[in-house]
């Protein structure tokens, strides 16, 4: 018969090829599995991670590599789905014998690749995942980093800049998932006297905000606070505009919004003295370490504005590599055990992974957005890099 | 729909199955655990679709049911294996009583908008009920079995659940049951002229489809070690549709070679590309325009050409 | 809020002005429905590749009011374009096929145009203002209200009055109400059947394309934004009848009702009860609330 030959015939040949592929090489290059968003709505921020991982990459190689062996990257898409990012770290594991991780990029796609980095005892840097979750009671093991700040240190960094603006009424606004719910749980354990006038939250998937805007206008509050991120940012920033309400509220966003991609997306219609957060910003310059990277992701990404999310997987490969330089070897179990309370240089600054809780809070940047004269994108001002 | 060449070729694919884990690669182990997996799913949806002829949008939502269930019972409930799983499919079996007597009532398209509206809903629920389906984090952490624990294991246990529910469908679908199915499909005013009670029927095909799609759900939240939003959003209905489409929705086997090739194309495409949709997108309307009987049509072809009667 | 008056109001625009825009979006999705009986998944990208090619024109034209207009326009033209050669090359040899296979194909379209548009655009989020002289808000003497959103609210029903008139009152219109009963008896009296499903086709995609146009200054320009508005147009349509015009209007109405006052009273469950609307207007009335009853049979 036709198909039982074929069907035959082809596993056998499958088998065959796959055999002579999974051998892992010990000299060849050391293998990072890299899985990030790279096609919808968090393509941006894939993108900008793995920017940032392969100019690590190539830092790290051009020197001499990690141990003698260069890296090398192998990229899956998440697609933002726990299933797919899943998938993807096994097949790395498996097909190519992957044993170290950068990403994934949101809570849940972090959550479930962090179970198989536990089963699978291979080491996984979460980049830029923030929820607190990760790395509490039971998620916790050996095996996974979360470089970014959790939403409890968030909520408290949060709440000095709160009291900076002089906050005395907060409302509450964003999409119903579990960072708007772990951040504004966090700030309201921090604020003390500020009070609370309202929470209003949004489906995950809506687009439309004029009534939460509404409600928004007609609450007796001064500060809001919000969450909606990336394309909805600009949706809300867009809508909330016409009414009126960045005249009458202070703003203070979270979800990084203080990306300059969003500013420069919504050019003149970024509100001035809009208060947001982000995990890089170009145009600082306090620090030398951090002109030296900027300038050498201007060459890479051949602009000088450059993205926020590179700095996250940069980090990411630093450590990476640190760990297994003071461990000797790129068995999981000694990298892991040297990125216990690892410090690394970064152009943030020094960074530490805190060997009890495997985060690492890494600092971010706070400041107002303002038009500069003759400029239609807004840029921070007041620009404090926070730990 | 059944006929003996296609026993045989089921015959030979479980022999080749049977020697998949001894070929030493654990890729190619998981990777036919994920295609056995998904070809129940594709094949439970043709006891709707190809036997009755009623295609649901919404099917994903037992496989979501299923596995869901069996995170919950075996994690929060800690039940052994033997008494979640069935726990789990007599849940799902329970919703698709509830939620097939309101949909069989409608005709085709209809049919499939209120499946496709149920299963939204469902989504919607397991999105909000965050204590107990862990919301839009998913479901994370599975305390699977101790025997389980092994790739290895999980494919035997993988290989012995879908082939039983493979020949269980296969007996049902040569059954006077399942004959009555497609004689529905076929002429379904002639049926109730010969006494055929419809809506009874379609809604027994309902639920057996609800059931084997919620064993295959059960397995993949053990696989996965999890279960996520995303396998009851229409998406994931609208790709067990295109697996049982492209197969060949009039035979048995049909589905399994449509769900193991849409699988196989998207873990080998996007090794090569990041433009995989547009891979996968440019192939769907290749077979689409070219081959609308579905994979099966083409065997079917080349087998007549071969002489063959 | 009802204690309220100024504020029940504004969430009363507020709804209209959403039901306007969504509806738009609907009655290209009805309209393909109706004469052509496809289900196009396809229609979110449709809506996509609208806003795209409105902020590839105004990045020649600049942020001006004319600018604005010959997005919106272009984005129709341009999608029309696209929707004839897809039409005429692939669509119309499905026509005789099996409802599942057309199906297929409006799937495999979404997969394909989402990954050129990314090819063409990249993957960043774009954003296109409103037309200057639409932007701000206007004194209504009760409150201030935004410009843009009161254009929507008096868009919406102006194209639905020229679809109608359309359908009702002219030639065309007739033929395709024609086409919709009985194409064979069409095509035997000596009419171009294939060119009038090339332009319902077109038609329907243009209207989409204009939608997601008109959509992007209250939105941004990015690769989400398909999968987030098919949900609310299939919604839309399903609650209105699938095939009425007046159905996806009325429908459009419901949605946004329910999507702005929900928000208020059900926060973030109003996902659910657009759900269980669906659902509930399916098990009573699975035709819609203006579709015809003998549509039941396919």
């Amino acid at each position: 018969m036709i198909y039982s030959k074929a069907i035959k015939a082809g596993a056998l040949a499958l088998g065959v090829a796959v055999l002579g592929t999974t051998a892992v090489a010990e000299d060849g290059p050391i293998k990072i599995g890299v899985i990030l968003p790279m096609s919808g709505g968090g393509a941006y921020v894939g993108e900008g991670i793995n920017a940032g991982v392969e100019m690590a990459v190539k830092e790290v190689n051009d020197a001499g590599g990690v141990l003698g062996r260069p890296f090398q990257i192998l990229l899956r898409d998440e697609q933002l789905r726990p299933d797919v990012s899943t998938a993807a770290m096994r097949e790395l594991i498996t097909l190519e014998g992957v044993q170290h991780f950068i990403g994934p990029a949101t809570s849940a796609t972090s959550l479930a690749n962090s179970q198989i980095a536990r089963e699978e005892k291979v080491v996984n840097i979460s980049p830029s995942a923030k929820t607190e979750a990760l790395t509490a009671g039971d998620n916790l093991h050996d095996f996974i980093f979360q470089l970014a700040p959790t939403t409890d240190v968030d909520g408290a960094r949060t709440v000095e800049v709160l009291k900076g603006m002089d906050a005395k009424s907060v409302c509450f606004t964003g999409f119903d998932y579990a960072y708007s719910h772990d951040w504004f749980k966090a700030i309201r354990a921090n604020m003390g006297d500020i009070r609370e006038a309202g929470e209003f939250l949004v489906p995950m998937n809506a687009t439309d905000f004029s009534a939460t805007i509404t409600q928004l206008l007609s609450s007796d509050c001064d500060t809001i606070i919000g969450t909606q991120y990336g394309g909805s940012f600009i949706a809300f920033v867009k809508q909330a505009t016409p009414f009126g309400l960045f005249q009458t509220k202070k703003v203070l966003w979270g979800s990084n919004t203080g990306d300059h991609a969003v500013a420069a997306a919504l050019g003149a219609e970024l509100p001035d003295g809009l208060w947001a957060s982000a995990a890089d910003v170009w145009y600082f310059d306090g620090l030398e370490s951090h002109a030296a990277y900027q300038k050498a992701l201007a060459a890479h990404q051949g602009r000088k504005e450059t993205d926020m999310w590179p700095i996250t997987g940069y980090n990411a490969v630093k450590f990476l590599a640190a760990a297994i330089e003071a461990a000797g070897t790129t068995d999981p179990v000694a990298v892991a055990a040297a990125l216990d309370g690892l410090t690394v240089q970064t152009p943030l600054g020094e960074i530490t992974i805190d060997p009890k809780t495997n985060r690492a809070n890494s600092p971010e940047f706070y400041g107002r957005f303002e038009h500069e004269d003759g400029s239609d994108i807004a840029r921070m001002t007041d620009l404090r890099l926070v730990r | 729909m059944t006929s003996r060449p296609q026993l045989i070729f089921l015959g030979c694919l479980f022999l080749a199955l049977l020697i998949v884990p001894f070929l030493g690669s654990r890729y190619l182990t998981e990777l036919a655990v994920q295609v056995m997996i998904l070809s129940l799913l594709a094949l439970s949806l043709n006891i709707l679709a190809g036997h009755v002829g009623l295609i649901s949008f919404g099917h994903a939502a037992f496989f979501a049911i299923g596995g869901y269930a069996t995170a919950f019972f075996l994690s929060r409930w800690q039940l052994p294996l033997g008494v979640a799983m069935p726990l789990a499919i007599i849940l799902a079996t329970a919703f698709a009583l509830v939620i097939g007597i309101l949909c069989v009532r409608l005709k085709a398209i209809y049919f499939a908008m209120l499946t496709l509206a149920f299963s939204m809903l469902l989504w919607g629920v397991i999105i909000k009920w965050k204590p107990v389906t862990g919301g839009d984090d998913g479901f994370v952490g599975i305390a699977l079995p101790q025997f389980l624990a092994t790739p290895q294991n999980f494919y035997w246990f993988t290989l012995a659940i879908v082939s039983i529910s493979t020949a269980l469908v296969w007996l049902l679908s040569k059954s006077t049951m399942g004959q009555t199915f497609v004689a529905i499909r076929e002429n379904e005013t002639r049926a109730s002229f010969l006494g055929v009670n419809v809506r009874q029927m379609q809604l027994i095909a309902f639920v057996l489809a609800a059931i084997f799609a919620a064993i295959a759900g059960s397995l993949m939240a053990m696989y996965l070690r999890g279960m996520y939003p995303q396998s009851a959003f229409w998406t994931q209905s609208g790709h067990i549709v295109i697996s049982v489409l492209l197969g060949g929705v009039h035979s048995f086997v049909g589905p399994i070679l449509g769900a193991s090739l849409l699988y196989l194309l998207e873990v080998t495409i996007h090794q090569y590309t990041q433009y995989w949709p547009l891979v996968m997108g440019l192939i769907l309307l290749l077979v689409v325009l070219v081959l609308p009987e579905g994979l099966i049509g083409l065997f079917r072809k080349l087998y007549a050409r071969l002489g063959r009667k | 809020m009802f204690t309220n008056p100024t504020v029940l109001f504004i969430q009363v625009m507020n709804s209209v002005s959403l039901a306007m825009n969504l509806f738009i979006i609907a009655a290209g999705l009805t309209l393909i429905f109706g004469v052509l009986r496809i289900v196009n998944f396809a229609h979110g990208a449709f809506y996509m590749v609208g806003a795209y090619v409105a902020l590839s024109i105004l990045r020649v034209t600049g942020d001006t009011d004319l600018g604005f207009l010959l997005g919106v326009l272009g984005s129709g033209v341009v999608m029309g374009a696209i929707a004839f050669v897809v039409e005429r090359g692939l669509l119309s040899r499905l026509y005789d096929k099996e409802h599942m296979l057309q199906l297929l194909f409006t799937f495999a379209l979404v997969l394909v145009i989402k990954d050129i548009v990314k090819m063409i655009w990249g993957t960043g989020q774009y954003s296109i203002g409103a037309p200057p002289f639409l932007r701000g808000a206007v004194n209504l003497g009760i409150t201030y209200y935004p410009k843009y959103m009161l254009f929507l609210c008096a868009l919406g029903p102006i194209i639905a009055i020229a679809i109608w008139f359309f359908m009702e009152r002219t030639r065309w219109g007739r033929i395709l109400r024609a086409a919709r009963e009985d194409r064979v008896m069409l095509n035997a009296l000596g009419t171009d059947v294939k060119m009038v499903y090339s332009g319902v086709f077109v038609t329907g995609a243009a209207l989409a394309a204009m939608g997601g146009a008109l959509a992007a200054p209250r939105s941004a320009v990015d690769p989400g934004m398909d999968a987030l508005v098919i949900i609310d147009a299939f919604i839309i349509v399903i609650i209105g009848g699938l095939g009425s015009l007046l159905g996806s209007f009325v429908g459009a109405l419901i949605l946004g009702f329910l999507t702005v006052m929900g928000s208020i009273y059900l926060g973030e469950w109003v996902i659910v009860a657009s759900y269980v609307m669906m659902v509930v207007i399916l098990l009573v009335r699975p035709w819609g609330l203006f579709g015809k009853a003998d549509e039941e049979r396919h």
